[in-house]
Formats: structure tokens, sequence, C-alpha cells
């Protein structure tokens, strides 16, 4: 009962976020802050089939230019290009999954690592696609006449494809499905009893790697341009510190807590120290690996039962 | 026809041949055993039977069908199932959890209907909860339904794991090692619980060390020695078979 309180407090202030933080800079580091969440959720569900992704920058990258691109050469409506930029990572993720997605363990981490560097690489290197320059103005989304300018529009978009990614991943965790991806890590038993460990990995692959696309075909409009250098390797790097701080037991509230916590916090530290964000990355994650090894969502667990034992020590507390 | 043809089938890793040109046929309801000496190719037999391995020359032909080529999902589908040495099992995960993924290959409702929780997939899941817990009674483990199967015995652990492929309604179960390292008591469990699944009508293979237990349980018996099979007949054959006495029961007796 208690628990159903706090998640719909928890809705409204969401949905009121906006006329709650009136200023636009911190509105920018929530939608920022929505685009990773994204990510980290795709990136946790594949985790959860087993596999360890250090590229799900890139497919932001194809999600960003593809939309980018049917906007500015074939001027096409920027609906058009997120659901397209979805598409397209969707595509690339069932190619390369294919080719990769039976190897397993490191070496699945480090192709997906050289895959974002390749990514980040051509359009860096073609003019068509505007070198590291990158592409811009990209036109804005219109709904019924209104373009989206301010912030809480942006919010609302964003915020949109955050639940509707986070639905999709809460559903596949409570249901059969999530259990299927987790049974994959044992691969000899999940295959002799019928499981198609490959097809389920690929299947969490190419559903990340579609969020993260669509996630991509918002990010490009909402900057007004697209750079190679947004998509860097260190970019996916932040994706996997984020949700292991966040905590990868959850499929949701993990990853969303993390990149929540880590956009902002970092963003706040480089108005003051520029530079030292990727240090904070790496302290917090050395911090959560000792302490939280199930990461930050489990800290009010873990304070409640603190609290039950304080209260049990003291009798006359309990009326 | 047999339900299950094995013809000719070698498997070579590099230069060692573990499994030389082996040629046998399973008939539907028997229960056969597998014997011989470590090292022998009978778990390499296995692992070519139930697609875990490539073949490198032969064909397996299961219920007049061709199942070259067919990766170990697929061969599970098929109704081919094994159980490994180690009991292999999900520790973390409780028993009934282990047996309800193990009913996986009855699932129909699709992707979709799970993702949107059809009523239709609720009723699946009820009524898979209900089936697998019938098997977990049918096996001897319903005390043991909600506990963490890392936390079962050794012979409870075979038990799930033999449980887990009935689970998988096979038409053949292929029994790795169900008895070793067992006791007395275990094993008389175990042979009890092959019996009541041979009376199911699904035909079992079982490679095994425990002599007592395969003499006791199997209608016929293939002898396998280096790769080769050097015997074939019924327990009372087997035991007055001279090559047999002198590779593998020899050594037992002492």
């Amino acid at each position: 009962m208690r628990k159903k309180a706090v998640f719909i407090a928890f809705g409204v202030l969401v949905l009121v976020l906006p006329f709650l933080v009136r200023d636009d800079y911190y509105m920018h580091l929530i939608i920022l802050s929505g685009i990773y969440s994204i990510l980290c959720m795709g990136w946790v569900l594949i985790l959860r089939a087993g596999q360890f992704s250090l590229g799900q920058a890139a497919f932001l990258a194809i999600g960003a230019y593809t939309s980018a691109i049917l906007a500015l050469k074939f001027a096409l409506s920027p609906w058009l290009g997120l659901l397209a930029g979805g598409i397209s990572a969707a595509i690339v993720a069932l190619l390369l999954g294919w080719i990769v997605l039976r190897i397993r363990g490191l070496y699945f981490a480090v192709i997906t690592l050289a895959f974002n560097g390749a990514v980040q690489l051509i359009p860096a290197n073609v003019d068509y696609l505007g070198g590291w320059i990158g592409l811009a103005p990209i036109p804005s989304f219109t709904l019924g006449g209104i373009e989206f300018i301010d912030k809480t529009s942006w919010y609302y978009l964003i915020l949109a494809l955050v639940v509707l990614s986070g639905l999709v991943t809460w559903r596949i965790e409570r249901s059969r499905l999530g259990r299927y991806f987790k049974a994959t890590a044992n691969e000899s038993l999940a295959q002799s009893i019928g499981i198609d460990t490959v097809g389920y990995r690929m299947l969490a692959f190419v559903i990340a790697c579609l969020f993260a696309g669509l996630a991509g075909g918002i990010l490009a409009p909402y900057l007004n341009y697209v750079a190679p250098g947004d998509f860097a390797v260190w970019k996916s790097i932040q994706v996997q510190i984020q949700s292991t701080i966040g905590g990868t037991g959850s499929l949701v509230a993990g990853p969303v807590t993390g990149a929540t916590m880590l956009i902002i916090l970092g963003e706040v530290l480089r108005a003051y120290a520029k530079g030292l964000e990727p240090l904070l990355y790496g302290l917090l994650l050395l911090v959560v690996i000792f302490l939280l090894p199930d990461g930050l969502i489990s800290l009010p667990g873990i304070i409640r039962k603190r609290m039950r034992i304080q209260n049990k020590g003291e009798p006359q507390n309990c009326s | 026809m047999p339900l299950l043809e094995v013809k000719e089938v070698t498997r070579h890793f590099g230069g060692l041949i573990a499994v030389d040109n082996v040629t046998l046929n399973v008939e539907e309801g028997e229960i056969l055993g597998i014997i011989g000496p470590n090292g022998a190719g009978k778990t390499t037999l296995f692992s070519l039977l139930s697609g875990f391995l490539k073949l490198s020359h032969g064909e397996i032909i299961f219920q007049g069908k061709s199942i070259d080529g067919l990766k170990a999902h697929a061969i599970a589908k098929e109704g081919i199932i094994r159980t490994f040495q180690q009991s292999n099992v999900y520790r973390g995960e409780t028993v009934l959890a282990n047996i309800m993924l193990a009913c996986r290959l009855q699932d129909k409702v699709g992707f979709w209907g799970t993702l949107f929780n059809v009523s239709r997939y609720r009723r699946e899941e009820e009524d898979k909860k209900q089936r697998a817990t019938e098997i977990i009674s049918a096996i001897g483990l319903r005390d043991n339904i909600n506990n963490l199967a890392g936390n079962l015995s050794h012979g409870q652990l075979r038990l799930l794991g033999i449980a887990m492929a009935l689970a998988c309604n096979p038409k053949l179960l292929l029994l790795d090692e169900p008895v070793s390292g067992l006791g007395l008591e275990e094993i008389h469990m175990i042979m009890e619980r092959i019996r009541e699944i041979r009376e199911r009508g699904i035909t079992v293979i079982v490679v095994e060390h425990e002599m007592r237990m395969v003499m006791n349980v199997c209608e016929r018996i293939i002898v396998l020695n280096f790769g080769k099979k050097t015997a074939e007949g019924t327990p009372e054959q087997i035991k007055g078979n001279k090559q047999v006495i002198e590779a593998y029961l020899g050594e037992e007796q002492g």
C-alpha cells in the first residue's frame, strides 16, 4: 500500500517536473538523463541475456544520424526520422548480432567497443555526413502546428520514450521472457531444455538497440546538430558505469537512477572542474562495487534493515 | 522403424578419435544402457545425439528424420533431451522455477502476447505452474518445491535434473551417469524413477559406470571401448561376454 503511494507520488512528481524546475540548464540535464536512462535500460537488458556491451553509443549515433540525414538531405519530417532512427539501429544490431552474438564475454565487449569506434569514424571521414563538424541545423519536431522549442515540450517527448522503453523492459523483467534471458547464462543447460540462447541474446540486443536508436532520433533534433564527438567510446563506457552504479539487479529502476544521478553529478562537477568527469565515474564505480555491490537502488533496503535492527535494540520505541 | 538410428557415426578431436564408426538402433520404449571404461566415448556420443557436438562422419536419424546439423536447442525441440554428469541446474533458482524454465518448449503464447500480458499468457503460466508441481511431486521433491536448488542434496539434485528433462516432454531421454557418486538408497530411488519414466512411454538411454544399476534397469546394453562398439546384448549376454569382462568388468571385479 505504502509502496503504491510512493509510486504515485513519484509519477506525479515526474509529470509536473518542468513546472518545478524552471531553469533551462537543469531541464537540459534532465532531458539528457532521459536519453541515458534509455541507453542504460537497454544495456542492463543485454547484460541480463549474458552479454557485456561497450557500444551502445554507436546505436544512439545511428539513430541520430539517420534522423539528421532524413531531415536535412531529404526534407522528411523528424517524426519519420525518429522512427527510421530506431529501425535502422535495430537492423544494424541484427546484422552485427548475427556475427558477434555467438561470441561471449570479453570478446563481445571488445568487438562492440571497436564497433563504436568505427561507427564514430564513418561520419567523421565522410563529407556528405558533415565530417567532424557534423550536420546542422536539424529541424525540430512539430505537433499540431506547435514547434518544439522550449525545454518542457522536449521533456515530455523524451519522457514518453523513457516510459515506453521502461514499460517494455519492465514487462520483460516481470514475465517469463526475463527468466529465459537470465537462463541463457548457463548456456549448455539452457540449450538442453530447448532455449535458443543465441536467439534470446539477439532479442535483447535488438530491443536495446531499437530504443537507443529512437533516443538518437530525439537527440539530433533536440541538440539541433549531430557531430561524431557526441558518440565517442567514452559515452558507451558511461552507460555501463551508470548502470552498474544504479544497480543491474533491476532492469528499470537501477539504470534510470544511475543515469540520472551521474548525468547531473557529472555536469555539476564539470561546472567547477572541467575534465574531472571520468575521475568521478571511476571513483563512484569503485565505491559502489566495494560498498554497494547491488547498486544505489539497494540503498533504501539496506537503510530500512539497519533501522529495524536499531528499533529492535530499543523495544520501548515500539508502540 | 527404430526411434533412433545411429549410422556409422564418427567424431574426432584433432587426431583423437573419440567415437569411432558407431552404429546402433534404439527401439521405442526400451531402456538402453551404454557402458565402457573412462574415455570410451560415451559422453561424446551423448553430445553428438543431443547436438552439443557436430558429427565428423555418419548420420543420426530420429523418428525417420535426419537431425544432422540441427543445433542443440532445436534437437531438444524434436524430443531428444539430455541430462548432464554434474547435476547441471539453476542453483540460484527454486525447484519450481527450475522446472518452469524447463517447461519452455510447451510455450504457445509468443513474444507480443507475453509482453502485453494477455490473459492467454497468464493462463498458460498458471497451467505451467500446475504441471510443474505435478512433475515435482511425481519425482519426489514436493517438500522442496520452494527451496533453492543450490540447497538440495546430491541425490535431490540428480532428481531435479531428471525432472527438468521430463518437463521438456522428451520422446528420448539421455541420462548421463544419473547415479554416479550417490549412495545405495539414492541409487535405488533413481532406478525406480527411471522405470517409471519408461512406463510413461519415454525411451531412455543411460550412460553409467555403476554396474548393478545398469544390469538391473537396462534391457539391452551396448559396450563402448576406445570409441568403438565392442559388444551388444542383454545384461545376461554382456555379463558372459569374454571381451567385455576383459575390457571392463574384469577390472571392476578385480
